[in-house]
C-alpha cells in the first residue's frame, strides 16, 4: 500500500504541494484529479524522488521513501510513468525494454512476454522509440515499467493526445494491472477515463487535496475540472 | 616527371610515410575525443581537464617502464592508473556539483586540468622523458613499424570501444542515461553509477592514448594541454557528443596536419588546421552534426 502522509514538496525553494494525504491500496486504481497547476503531478514526482520533499512521509508497504533516489524506486515495488519524456528516444524499442531487464537483472525470457502482450512493439523492435507514434511511445513507456512488476504504479496523464482507440487501450491495461494486484495512482484529466478506470478520487486545487470522493460523477468531476 | 616516375619517387614514400603518421596522430586524437565526448553526451559536462588524463598516462607508462622494463606492461599501467585517477576526481566533484550549470564545470575542470599540469611537473620535472620504441624497424613506403602498430591499435580500441557502447549491456545502460537520464533512473539504472563507468572509460582511453605516444613524441607537461586543442576542436566540428562525428573529424585533422607538415612548419599545421575547423563552425554553427 501507498500512503501519504501531510507531504508538503516542490522544486528548490518553490513549495508546490501543500499537506497531501492520500492512500492507494493494492488492487485500486485512485485517481488524482485536478486542473493544469493543481500539483498533481509534482505529487508523482516527489513520491519517486524527482521533487523535493519539504516534509511529510511517503511509504509503501510500510518502508519510507523520502530521501531515497530514483534508481531505487523500481526495487521498492513503485512504477511511475511520466507524462512526457518517459523514453530514451535515441535507444531502439527493444533497447528500451532491456534497460529495466538490464538494470534489474531481470531474466530476458519476460521481453518474450511482453511481445506477446504488445504485438506492436515487436513488429517495431528495431525502431528508433523516438520515431514511434504517441500511442505507441505511451504502450513502449507502460511495457518498460510492466516488466519490473511493480507493486504501486503512478500514471501521469498517460492518454493526453491520443486517439481513443489507444485510449481505450491504455484504459484497459491500467483495470487488468489493478485486476493483478497492482495499486494504481492516476493523475488524469479525460473524464471519460476516470470514470472507466478509477475506484476512488482525490480531487486536487492549488497544491492541497480538497476532498476524496468514492462515487465519481461524470457532471462533478467535469464541473470540478472547469470543463 | 611522368605519373609512374612521380609514384615511384622518393617524394612518393615521403607522402606515404607521412599519411601514416597522419593515421597515428588522428586515431590519438580520436581515443582522447572519444573519452571527451562520451563525457559531453552522457554526463552533459565539459571536460576541460580530459587532456591532462593524455599526459597523465604517458607520464605513468614512462614511470612504470622504469621499474617494470616492459611497456607494453607500462601501457596497461598508464590506462588502470588514469582510469582510476579520472573515475575518482571526477565522481568527486559530481557528487558536489550533481546539478552545477555547465559554465561552472568548465571552470571546475579548467582548474583541474592546471593543477593536474603543475602537479606533474612538480613531480618529474619540465625536461621531456622519452623511451625507446618497443618495435624498432622500418618498413617502405610506410616508415616505423611502432606508429603502425600504434594506429593499429587505436582503431582496435576504437572499435571495441564502439563494440562495447552498441553491443553490451553496460554500453545500452549508458546510452540510455545520455537519452534520458530520468526515465533510466525509473527503469533502476542509477545515473551516477553509469557517470563513473563514463568517467574511468573516458580517463582510460585518454591514458592508453598518451601512454601509446611516449615513445613518439615523449612526455612533458603541456602535452595534455596539445592534445586538448585538438580533442575539443573534433568533438565541436564532430557536432557535440556525436560519437561518429568526432572519429571523422580526427582523422581528417590528424591526416591534414600531417600532409601540410610536407609543406610548412608543423606549428603553422596544426594553425591552418585549427583555422579550417573554426571556418567550418563559422559557416555551419552545429559543426558537421548534419552529415551523420
Amino acid at each position: 500500500m501507498l500512503e501519504l502522509v501531510g507531504l508538503n514538496a516542490g522544486y528548490g525553494a518553490i513549495q508546490i504541494v501543500w499537506d497531501v494525504s492520500l492512500t492507494v491500496r493494492p488492487g485500486e486504481v485512485v485517481a488524482l484529479v485536478g486542473r493544469n497547476g493543481a500539483g498533481k503531478s509534482t505529487t508523482l514526482k516527489a513520491i519517486v524522488g524527482l521533487a523535493q520533499v519539504f516534509s511529510g512521509s511517503i511509504r509503501v508497504g510500510g518502508r519510507s521513501l523520502v530521501g531515497r533516489p530514483t534508481a531505487l524506486m523500481a526495487s521498492y515495488g513503485i512504477g511511475y510513468v511520466p507524462q512526457e519524456r518517459e523514453l530514451c528516444a535515441n535507444l531502439s524499442v527493444e533497447e528500451n525494454l532491456l534497460v529495466p531487464i538490464y538494470a534489474r537483472r531481470l531474466p530476458r525470457k519476460r521481453l518474450g512476454a511482453i511481445y506477446e502482450r504488445f504485438s506492436r512493439l515487436k513488429e517495431r523492435r528495431n525502431q528508433k522509440a523516438g520515431s514511434l507514434s504517441g500511442g505507441e511511445r505511451k504502450l513502449l513507456a507502460f511495457a518498460r515499467i510492466l516488466l519490473l512488476d511493480p507493486a504501486v504504479l503512478l500514471v501521469d496523464e498517460p492518454v493526453e493526445g491520443l486517439m481513443p482507440a489507444v485510449v481505450a487501450e491504455v484504459g484497459g491495461l491500467i483495470r487488468q494491472l489493478c485486476a493483478g494486484g497492482t495499486g494504481v495512482l492516476l493523475v488524469e484529466q479525460d473524464v471519460g477515463l476516470i470514470r472507466r478506470t478509477a475506484d476512488r478520487a482525490y480531487l486536487m486545487s492549488r497544491g492541497r487535496i480538497e476532498a476524496s470522493v468514492r462515487e465519481i460523477g461524470q457532471r462533478e468531476l467535469a464541473q470540478f475540472l472547469g470543463i | 616527371m611522368n605519373w609512374r616516375s612521380f609514384w615511384e619517387s622518393e617524394l612518393m614514400e615521403y607522402v606515404t610515410v607521412q599519411l601514416t603518421y597522419g593515421l597515428v596522430v588522428g586515431t590519438t586524437i580520436a581515443l582522447t575525443a572519444l573519452g571527451l565526448t562520451l563525457i559531453f553526451g552522457v554526463m552533459h559536462i565539459v571536460n576541460l581537464s580530459h587532456g591532462e588524463f593524455f599526459m597523465i598516462g604517458a607520464y605513468c607508462a614512462w614511470a612504470a617502464d622504469q621499474v617494470l622494463h616492459n611497456f607494453w606492461g607500462s601501457v596497461l599501467v598508464a590506462a588502470v592508473g588514469s582510469a582510476l585517477l579520472g573515475g575518482l576526481l571526477i565522481m568527486a566533484f559530481q557528487r558536489r556539483l550533481a546539478d552545477a550549470g555547465p559554465l561552472r564545470w568548465a571552470l571546475l575542470t579548467l582548474g583541474l586540468g592546471y593543477v593536474l599540469r603543475e602537479v606533474v611537473q612538480l613531480i618529474f620535472g619540465t625536461d621531456f622523458k622519452l623511451i625507446d620504441a618497443p618495435l624498432k624497424g622500418t618498413l617502405p613506403w610506410i616508415g616505423g613499424i611502432y606508429r603502425l602498430v600504434v594506429a593499429g591499435l587505436s582503431v582496435a580500441l576504437i572499435v571495441f570501444a564502439m563494440w562495447f557502447l552498441n553491443r553490451t549491456r553496460y554500453g545500452v545502460l549508458i546510452r540510455a542515461v545520455a537519452g534520458n537520464r530520468e526515465a533510466t533512473a525509473i527503469a533502476g539504472v542509477s545515473p551516477l553509477a553509469v557517470y563513473g563507468w563514463v568517467s574511468v572509460i573516458s580517463a582510460g582511453l585518454a591514458g592508453v592514448a598518451g601512454a601509446l605516444m611516449l615513445p613518439v613524441t615523449s612526455a612533458y607537461p603541456s602535452m595534455g594541454l596539445e592534445i586538448m586543442v585538438a580533442a575539443f576542436a573534433v568533438v565541436v566540428v564532430g557536432g557535440m557528443g556525436n560519437i561518429r562525428g568526432a572519429l571523422v573529424a580526427s582523422l581528417v585533422a590528424g591526416e591534414l596536419e600531417a600532409l601540410l607538415t610536407l609543406v610548412l612548419q608543423p606549428n603553422l599545421a596544426i594553425l591552418l588546421v585549427m583555422t579550417l575547423f573554426m571556418a567550418v563552425l563559422v559557416v555551419r554553427r552545429e559543426g558537421t552534426l548534419w552529415l551523420w
